[in-house]
């Protein structure tokens, strides 16, 4: 089984993660220059899964099932790719874009491939003060729950954004590898303890409610 | 002074003067009034003026030039100067501002303000194009946050007839131009309190009720934001159900929908906000209230006074309480002293005699009534074992006469069951208010208990959805295991404890919604977890249930994408991961 399909079932490294909690990657995109002209039309009219619609977008957008991913294909040559759980399978689905258009009878190429973002989630387990996050970091943050019910942390280093959401879901987003994506978690773990709601008010009132909580 | 005609004064309006010639040019030219072609420039003022008949052409001075039948000046002109593009669209701007400004019932101070605001954003250029409005209304937000006064994006934007979420976009990108940092959050507090004064059902009313009614929905509002209604939600709807619901308690024939469109929330969301806030004061009355057992949505309105007043009591005990001692102090040392509420309760002339007796529980070594955590969870225990008065009962079968009577909702009603249940009395016997009118900063407020603390509504959501799958997991292997003809009994059965039988019933309530879905008691879910279980798939990630992600990874990735060092061993450590997963 490849590699990717192991990580949930390998014990946490602790010296890595820290905290205890490993985002899971959720999509990654990557682009690649196949370095050729291509004459979308014909693309679209021989390759399957394929669909163009020149009125609503510039490209011609195909599907493949395995791995589960879809492509941007543009007529300058330049693909993205869009969908996959992790670095490999979107370098395997880019070759495979590529080999489908090589196979429509274009020359194309493999050229400067790269991750341009990852994104992935986490759930910290524990309810966040969203509003003394943002009072506390307010150079970092932006909370405006009349548009958007999660916080918006821009942290520079990493140059990651995380969305924080009461319910102690997190999104982190903007890595190029998914060792940014890690420390940006191990970096704001400590400061969303902080904001943790205390939650032995609830269990004691519901004790009950001990199992929720642990 | 020298005066001129009316017809040539009239004649030089604005509109005019954008087709007429400089000054350069008219040199030599033709008089519009009298054809004659002697139009000179006047030593004196420097004006142009006609040598034949007077007709003044060019002047940059326009004073009381209108006269009357009797020949009394009247009307003035006040531009004085060239009206260039430029100054046209600084005086349609600056004259769009004032109107938007007066719209959003802006002060003079604060219509000034954004004037400045949207000057210094434009470099003093203010401007004339679509997105000027949209930034006159962020400039308004803006000044309206930093002042911490009522104004929602919701409300701003609708003045400028756009979307708020084009107004948010704005008001960052002028935030961050002008370096203005985090702007401060919207003043939900304020809002309640401007509605209430402005909102006619409410505003209408004497001033005791008045006063009563926003001390109730100020409290409230703090309680809901302590409670976790307010963070990460829009704040407008939780200002609509706060005041419904004082609204309904105060027999005020104002509903839910009348409120949210007053203040421009969300109807369909209010409705879920008011929901979840009677959902939590009943949750609240078990805890706080020795009759709380006895709540339910239904009654908690007319419970709803006493437990506002009590919890005012409480956060007033508590913030004595945390300038001695932290929370884990607090948390260990739970009680709390009812003497405060039952003395001002009893001291009122108004109450009934036995519904007094209601209140004596049990007096401590002290006199008082300081009862502990385990003496209060005693207390919501049924009459029988707590040894409640007569008036208990009595509270008991008013109750009930209540429920029958009808459901939450009606204005009439309401005032028939307060009138029953007397306790308006009981709330009226106390005069203090929370300390709420002093204007609490957010970290205030947040550190003043009210003797109840709650979890997050998604949290909570969360947290029984990963139950549920839990359940499922636990379902699947042992179908699993009986089909592989292993001894369902190696599967370890947990303790059912009276919640988890709550959530298995949630369970099956939810399998009842999609019966359509059951094949032999099995939905799609279940199909899902059996086949990822088979495909060794950790425990722990079925239970955050990301499916797809878990089946394009696990179930649908027959490619090995390239030879692992270490990938025998993982397979093996896979093989064990599934025989640790089904015994």
């Amino acid at each position: 089984m490849a590699d990717q399909g192991l990580e949930g079932s390998q014990p946490v490294d602790l010296s890595k993660h820290p905290s205890g909690i490993v985002p899971i990657l959720q999509n990654i995109v990557s682009t690649v220059n196949l370095d050729c002209k291509l004459d979308l039309k014909t693309i679209a009219l021989q390759a399957r899964n394929a669909e163009y619609n020149p009125k609503r977008f510039a490209a011609v957008i195909m599907r493949i099932r395995e791995p589960k991913t879809t492509a941007l294909i543009f007529a300058s040559g330049k693909m993205v790719c869009t969908g996959a759980k992790s670095e490999q399978q979107s370098k395997l689905a880019a070759r495979k874009y590529a080999r489908i258009i090589q196979k429509l009878g274009f020359p194309a190429k493999f050229k400067d491939f790269r991750i341009q973002n990852i994104v992935g989630s986490c759930d910290v387990k524990f309810p966040i003060r969203l509003e003394g996050l943002a009072y506390a970091h307010g150079a970092f943050s932006s909370y405006e729950p009349e548009l958007f019910p999660g916080l918006i942390y821009r942290m520079k280093q990493p140059k990651i954004v995380l969305l924080i959401f009461v319910s102690g879901k997190i999104v982190l987003t903007g890595a190029k590898v998914r060792d940014e994506t890690y420390t940006a978690f191990e970096n704001i773990y400590p400061v969303l303890t902080e904001f943790r709601k205390i939650q032995q008010w609830y269990a004691l009132y519901h004790p009950f409610f001990f199992w929720k909580i642990l | 002074m020298k005066l001129y005609k009316v017809q040539e004064l009239k004649s030089l309006s604005p509109i005019s003067l954008r087709s007429r010639p400089s000054t350069a040019a008219m040199a030599g030219c033709v008089c519009r009034s009298c054809g004659e072609g002697w139009v000179v420039s006047d030593p004196d003022t420097g004006f142009r003026v006609c040598g034949s008949c007077g007709c003044v052409h060019d002047s940059d001075v326009f004073e009381n030039q209108s006269f009357a039948s009797d020949g009394t000046p009247h009307g003035s002109l006040h531009f004085a100067g060239d009206f260039g593009y430029r100054e046209r669209k600084l005086y349609h701007a600056r004259k769009f501002i004032s109107d938007l400004t007066s719209r959003l019932g802006l002060s003079a101070p604060r219509a000034a303000d954004v004037a400045r605001l949207a000057s210094q954003a434009t470099d003093g250029d203010l401007g004339s194009g679509d997105w000027f409005p949209v930034l006159v209304a962020a400039c308004a937000v803006i000044v309206m946050r930093q002042h911490r006064s009522p104004l929602s994006l919701a409300e701003a934007a609708e003045a400028v007839s756009r979307h708020p979420h084009d107004l948010g976009r704005m008001v960052a990108r002028v935030a961050d131009q002008l370096g203005l940092g985090q702007l401060p959050e919207f003043n939900a507090v304020c809002l309640l309190e401007h509605t209430v004064r402005n909102f006619s059902p409410f505003s209408a009313l004497e001033k005791d009720r008045f006063d009563e009614i926003l001390g109730q929905s100020r409290f409230l509002l703090h309680c809901a934001i302590r409670w976790f209604l307010t963070t990460g939600r829009h704040p407008l709807p939780v200002v609509a159900a706060v005041l419904a619901f004082v609204a309904e308690v105060n027999g005020i024939g104002v509903g839910v929908e009348e409120i949210a469109s007053e203040i421009r929330a969300g109807v369909p969301t209010s409705r879920r906000r008011l929901k979840e806030l009677v959902d939590v004061l009943v949750r609240v009355s078990k805890v706080l209230l020795p009759w709380g057992e006895d709540i339910t949505v239904k009654n908690i309105v007319h419970n709803a006074p006493v437990l506002i007043r009590f919890m005012e009591l409480k956060s007033k005990s508590n913030k004595k309480s945390n300038d001695s001692r932290d929370d884990a102090g607090d948390l260990q040392d739970f009680g709390f002293n009812l003497d405060g509420i039952l003395n001002a309760y009893s001291g009122s002339s108004d109450m009934v005699e036995e519904e007094s007796r209601y209140f004596k529980l049990g007096e401590g070594d002290d006199g008082g009534l300081q009862l502990s955590m385990k003496e209060l969870e005693s207390l919501k225990l049924s009459a029988e074992r707590i040894g409640l008065s007569d008036a208990y009962e009595s509270v008991l079968c008013r109750l009930s006469d209540i429920r029958q009577s009808g459901e939450m909702g009606k204005g009439n009603r309401n005032k028939r069951r307060r009138a029953a249940l007397e306790i308006e009395d009981w709330v009226e016997s106390w005069h203090g208010r929370w300390e709420s009118e002093k204007g609490l900063t957010p970290e205030e407020m947040l550190e003043q208990g009210v003797g109840y603390e709650s979890l997050p509504p998604s949290f909570i959501n969360g947290l029984d959805l990963r139950r549920r799958r839990r359940v499922k997991i636990d379902a699947a292997k042992k179908r699993i295991l009986q089909t592989m003809k292993r001894a369902p009994v190696s599967l370890e059965e947990k303790p059912s404890t009276g919640d988890e039988d709550r959530h298995t019933e949630s369970v099956s309530g939810r399998k009842r919604r999609r019966r359509k879905g059951l094949i032999d008691g099995i939905d799609w879910e279940d199909c899902i977890i059996e086949l990822l279980l088979l495909h060794q798939v950790n425990e722990e990630e079925i239970e955050q249930g990301h499916y797809n992600r878990l089946l394009d990874l696990h179930v649908f990735s027959s490619t090995i994408v390239k030879p692992l060092r270490g990938m025998h061993n993982s397979k093996n450590h896979a093989s064990e991961g599934c025989q640790s997963n089904l015994t």
